[in-house]
């Protein structure tokens, strides 16, 4: 399970040690020269520098970094794609997630933390719902579903495939389980624990980490309507 | 005269009495609840366990009426997956505090006799290492 993504961090720290190593050459030149005058040059130089950087830090610089970190991520990031006519969505968004009912802890502490996200973002999540697609169809009748949806959060809805469709899906998302049947009346299911984010034609937008950072949703979600906007 | 200083020396001797008491419960529970979930399915409880006392103390047990089975569990991250297990005891070193929540360490109540309704009080009776038992009073949250 890949966690935790460094390359924001790495980003931003290739930035300022970029600009450290950038003032030390500078301050090295001064050094070098004779001439008074382009010694104070040299200082007047470092000194616009680091007031640019300083503003560069502040609410509206941080911006204007944060944008151009983000973009080079994205571009980092390779899109993954998915079969649109076994998941087929009838909104142009959706978060994915693979569990199964009797769950007993990975899967409802991720559909807790999406049912206060819901709660908490309506406006941004409106027409956005989540699918928890059953990595138990055995055991997980419709009936069942529906009344394990239905406890978290209405925009809560349910998948259950045949073992061809599921094994593909799977497959398509990376989503790696085992189903655990040594004991016959009580069985888990271990599986990877990701929500994704797709959109209706096929396409992986993102896919976060066990346990979720609803922050990180809610970032990914309004960076991606501003940039549909456009 | 005599009563009043008879009363006090009761009153200090009680306090002192009661104050040796308290340094002998080394460990203290906070926090804990019961998640609810829908029918009977397993549910998991969680808490803050405290072990204020210089020596490691292992919780060895755990008990339930409402549940079946009970037991003590953590998840692993096996190739990506995150796999449930059951620990046979579970370690709070001397002066620590073992946190139990959702995703991570927790008390899971197995097979659950009946569905449980948010507010429902619980008792789970929690076994040490040290020979005590902590009688635990919780109740079911629905906290979504």
């Amino acid at each position: 399970m890949d966690c935790v993504d460094y390359s924001h961090t790495l980003t931003s720290s290739l930035f300022i040690g970029s600009f450290a190593i950038l003032l030390l050459l500078i301050y090295l030149l001064s050094g070098l020269t004779q001439s008074l005058f382009l010694k104070r040059s040299l200082y007047f130089v470092i000194y616009t520098l680091i007031v640019l950087y300083a503003g560069l830090l502040t609410n509206k610089g941080n911006l204007v970094l944060n944008s151009m970190i983000k973009s080079i991520d994205s571009l980092n990031q390779d899109k993954r794609l998915y079969s649109t006519k076994i998941l087929d969505l009838d909104t142009p968004y959706a978060f994915i997630y693979f569990g199964y009912t009797f769950c007993p802890d990975v899967c409802p502490t991720t559909l807790g933390l999406l049912a206060g996200l819901y709660k908490k973002k309506t406006s941004e999540l409106k027409d956005i719902p989540t699918y928890l697609i059953t990595l138990d169809p055995n055991r997980d009748s419709d009936e069942r579903l529906k009344n394990y949806t239905s406890f978290f959060f209405k925009e809560l809805r349910y998948k259950r495939y045949n073992s061809n469709d599921l094994k593909q899906l799977t497959t398509e998302f990376d989503v790696r389980y085992k189903v655990n049947t040594e004991k016959a009346n009580y069985y888990t299911v271990d599986h990877s624990a990701f929500v994704y984010l797709v959109s209706k034609n096929g396409e992986i937008i993102k896919r976060f980490s066990h346990p979720i950072n609803t922050d990180e949703v809610i970032l990914t979600i309004n960076t991606m309507q501003k940039e549909s906007q456009k | 005269m005599k009563k009043i200083l008879f009363t006090l020396a009761l009153g200090l001797s009680l306090t002192a009495s009661a104050k040796t008491k308290t340094s002998q419960e080394t460990i203290t529970i906070k926090n804990s609840w019961v998640r609810l979930l829908p029918g009977k399915m397993s549910t998991g409880a969680f808490m803050e366990i405290t072990n204020s006392s210089n020596k490691d103390i292992s919780l060895i047990k755990a008990t339930s009426d409402v549940s079946q089975i009970t037991e003590i569990h953590d998840h692993v991250n096996v190739d990506g997956m995150m796999k449930m297990v059951a620990i046979p005891k579970l370690s709070i070193p001397a002066g620590q505090t073992i946190t139990l929540k959702p995703g991570s360490l927790h008390i899971m109540l197995i097979e659950l006799k009946k569905p449980l309704v948010a507010g429902q009080k619980i008792n789970i009776k929690l076994e040490f290492d040290n020979k005590t038992t902590f009688d635990l009073n919780t109740s079911v949250e629905d906290k979504k």
